[in-house]
């Protein structure tokens, strides 16, 4: 065995996971490849919030928020070498692509021990990886570890971090060109004071004053109705311009 | 009840959204097949869903029975819902996807930090939200009063209430599957209307529409010789009278405009122009829309879900010309007999139901309420959410109570979502009789006067600066609160300009300059190589 894969996400479940994950890579001298999955999925802030409330009244804590450097923090103390990967996607189907890419030997999951409503509603992730994972899973349920050795160095790393700062460090800027800029704002702009000919002239050929042009008849239309259709094709003319434009 | 097959149906479906809110939650953790997708949510699903989000109570049925009673004038209103959309993409989508910003709050303070411009953002945001809530309770009354044979009060509490019970009890989320299924749901309802109505009765070919209304009289203009008319033929004796009374309406009024003539539905060019204008920027002004554009992450998919969504958007929206027209004409004495009896709510925003309790009896007119009430329950939940989270974080987190817990906070949130229910409700009841699109532009005319310059400049233009952004948007809010509380109450003219039907062409100029007097004569420019850096990196 070369490589052991615990999945963290900060929680007491997996908490005891990368301490069984530790033991058993100690044991075989293999490598830890802790993996932090960030979840994808389009949600306003809202509704994270009321997710990760009831998330924590459930579970009691202790929830941290460095689980990667606990996991290196953890394996260093006991030999062992953390290999950290972070990702971004749907949480079970990161886990085993990233298990398959590195081609771990086994992987370690934490179990939440959620019931109910709550598991009915936020599925289980340790029970989909044990379905859909080709490579064993171990499976770590709660509070079947003694988590006590933890705590000392979940205070120490959690010390090391600058109190107030955001959990996530805002992107990086990238370089912001004067030329490109002027470039994009005048294509952008182009695009939408055409647009607004279109809309405004249509709008205005159809209003009130200009009504006997707008009643004039077209192949069997009244020529407003020609520029109502207008707006529509020259609003998806614009767009595939637009959008074939923004690309290159 | 009058309708328990229908009433069935609708409950089907509601079953049916919470069950996927529900489900749809545990599948974007647990599924591991995703990622032969690349682990994409895939570009249809999100096109769909995008729809679902947009389409409102306004585009389902406000539009078609606006035509329905005034003729081919008010598919303005449509025309603005979609061209709207071109200019969000234009100008802003490309910015706020850099930015990683969603919410106005968020994107000024990312350029302007401190309090009073969050505060001011939270509380357009709020008053937006509000009046953009009322359109839906109003539809989604005069719809159970169809449906269930109640009276309009009891609908709009019952509704309300429920609408206002989905965010508060943390159901209803507004994940991409769900709002994909009500984008499809709202599409299909739209689509089947227009396809049994040509073929039910223009013999399959949806020109015959046009080639008729040519002679038809709008409604609302015919309303003058409803009685003599309605007499010989009365709504009772279903489509079969409505070429009669088109053309007995006719020889009554031969100089009458017909219903595919334009320019006669706006008294003047200034109405016009307003309404167009806060459409054209109202949805720039709406950040709860924004979020979905680019959740689609690789940028060849973001781009066939942008463009396949305005796709989408073109084909509703000129379905909607058709099926109003057609409604008009096959319903025309029941709409003729609803006007003369002063049910102008009922007529101007139930042409579509009772279309399809018409031609497809108790099973469409279901399966039409249950697409109306999809775009109602996704936009209202949409829209309490993005209003509380103003309020929690901006207000409650930021101002009132720094220390507070994030647990006190969401109950602060959820609080909130049910005092802006009662107050929506209460403005339902009072606004009973007006048509929903119409009151949705006007939403859409306040956020165009607001949120609309705020962002362009905020991401567009360097010299904008702190002073210059407060001014546009306290000038823009007053503004056009004003003329729309205006209008409300029926005011023909504030401040020596006539009241029109929608804000934006006062309200929209104003901001815009008091913005930029104020910025070229203040220097605090914020932040603003990071964020435009942040804003248009390639």
């Amino acid at each position: 065995m070369e490589k052991v894969l615990v999945a963290m996400d900060g929680y007491e479940a997996s908490l005891g996971a990368i301490k069984k994950a530790v033991e058993i890579a100690g044991k075989y001298g293999a490598e830890v490849v802790a993996v932090q999955v960030e979840e994808d999925v389009p949600l306003l802030s809202m509704e994270k919030e009321t997710e990760s409330v009831n998330r924590i009244r459930e579970q009691q804590m202790p929830f941290f928020s460095a689980p990667l450097d606990l996991a290196t923090a953890y394996g260093q103390k006991h030999g062992v070498g953390v290999r950290q990967v972070k990702a971004k996607g749907i949480i079970t189907a990161v886990i085993l692509k990233i298990a398959q890419d590195l081609g771990v030997d086994m992987i370690i999951i934490g179990d939440s021990g959620r019931q109910g409503l709550q598991k009915l509603h936020f599925g289980s992730v340790s029970e989909s990886v044990v379905r859909s994972s080709a490579i064993p899973v171990l499976v770590v349920k709660k509070g079947s570890l003694d988590l006590s050795d933890l705590a000392p160095l979940m205070t120490e790393i959690a010390g090391r971090t600058v109190p107030g700062s955001p959990s996530q460090p805002e992107a990086a800027p990238g370089i912001f060109e004067t030329d490109a800029f002027r470039k994009r704002m005048r294509f952008s702009f182009g695009l939408l004071g055409l647009y607004s000919l279109i809309y405004f002239l249509a709008a205005l050929f159809t209003s009130a004053p200009f009504k006997e042009l707008a009643q004039v008849e077209i192949l069997g239309l009244p020529f407003g109705v020609w520029l109502g259709l207008s707006v529509f094709a020259g609003g998806l003319g614009i767009t595939r311009v637009y959008l074939v434009k923004e690309g290159s | 009840m009058e309708n328990p097959i229908a009433f069935t149906v609708v409950v089907l479906s509601m079953f049916l959204a919470f069950f996927v809110s529900w489900y749809s939650r545990r599948w974007t953790r647990t599924t591991a097949e995703f990622y032969v997708a690349g682990g994409k949510i895939p570009w249809r699903i999100n096109a769909m869903a995008m729809l679902g989000d947009y389409c409102s109570a306004a585009s389902f049925l406000g539009v078609a029975g606006a035509i329905a009673l005034g003729g081919i004038d008010s598919w303005w209103l449509a025309v603005g819902f979609f061209a709207a959309w071109i200019v969000v993409l234009l100008v802003l989508a490309g910015p706020l996807k850099n930015a990683g910003k969603f919410t106005v709050g968020d994107l000024l303070s990312a350029r302007f930090d401190g309090k009073t411009i969050r505060i001011l953002a939270m509380l357009a945001t709020v008053i937006l939200c509000t009046l953009y809530l009322v359109p839906q309770m109003v539809g989604a009354g005069h719809l159970f009063q169809l449906l269930l044979g109640w009276d309009y009060l009891t609908t709009v509490l019952v509704t309300g209430s429920l609408m206002g019970a989905y965010v508060v009890l943390g159901g209803m989320r507004g994940t991409t599957y769900n709002q994909a299924i009500q984008g499809v749901m709202l599409m299909g309802a739209m689509l089947l209307v227009l396809v049994l109505v040509t073929a039910l009765h223009f013999g399959g070919n949806p020109i015959n529409i046009l080639t008729a209304a040519r002679e038809a009289v709008p409604p609302s203009v015919a309303v003058g010789a409803a009685s003599q008319v309605l007499q010989a033929f009365p709504p009772e004796a279903g489509p079969a009278s409505a070429s009669g009374a088109i053309a007995a309406v006719k020889q009554l009024m031969p100089e009458a405009p017909s219903a595919i003539t334009p320019g006669v539905g706006l008294k003047d060019v200034w109405n016009q122009m307003s309404l167009v204008l806060g459409l054209f920027f109202g949805v720039v002004g709406l950040p709860h829309i924004l979020i979905r554009f680019y959740t689609v992450r690789d940028a060849t998919a973001a781009k066939k879900s942008a463009e396949a969504t305005i796709i989408g958007l073109a084909v509703f929206y000129i379905a909607v010309m058709f099926v109003g027209l057609g409604g008009m004409l096959v319903l025309y004495p029941t709409l003729l007999e609803m006007l003369a009896a002063g049910k102008t709510g009922a007529a101007t925003n139930l042409t579509v139901p009772m279309l399809g309790s018409l031609m497809g009896g108790q099973v469409l007119l279901g399966v039409i309420v249950a697409g109306a009430l999809a775009a109602m329950l996704s936009t209202s939940a949409g829209l309490l959410i993005s209003a509380t989270t103003s309020l929690a974080h901006d207000l409650y987190a930021g101002v009132v109570k720094p220390s507070s817990t994030d647990r006190e906070r969401l109950i602060f949130a959820k609080t909130c979502a049910g005092m802006l229910a009662v107050i929506a409700m209460i403005l339902a009841v009072y606004l009973k009789n007006q048509n929903v699109a119409i009151l949705v532009g006007m939403a859409f005319g306040i956020a165009a006067s607001t949120f609309a310059p705020a962002l362009i400049a905020a991401v567009w233009w360097k010299k904008l600066t702190r002073e210059g952004l407060i001014a546009g948007l306290s000038v823009g809010l007053v503004v056009s609160l004003l003329y729309t509380f205006a209008k409300f109450a029926g005011m023909a003219s504030v401040l020596g300009l006539p009241v029109l039907i929608n804000p934006a062409l006062y309200s929209l100029p104003a901001a815009t300059v008091a913005m930029i007097l104020a910025s070229y004569l203040t220097k605090d420019r914020g932040k603003v190589v990071e964020f435009m850096a942040a804003a248009h990196r390639q």
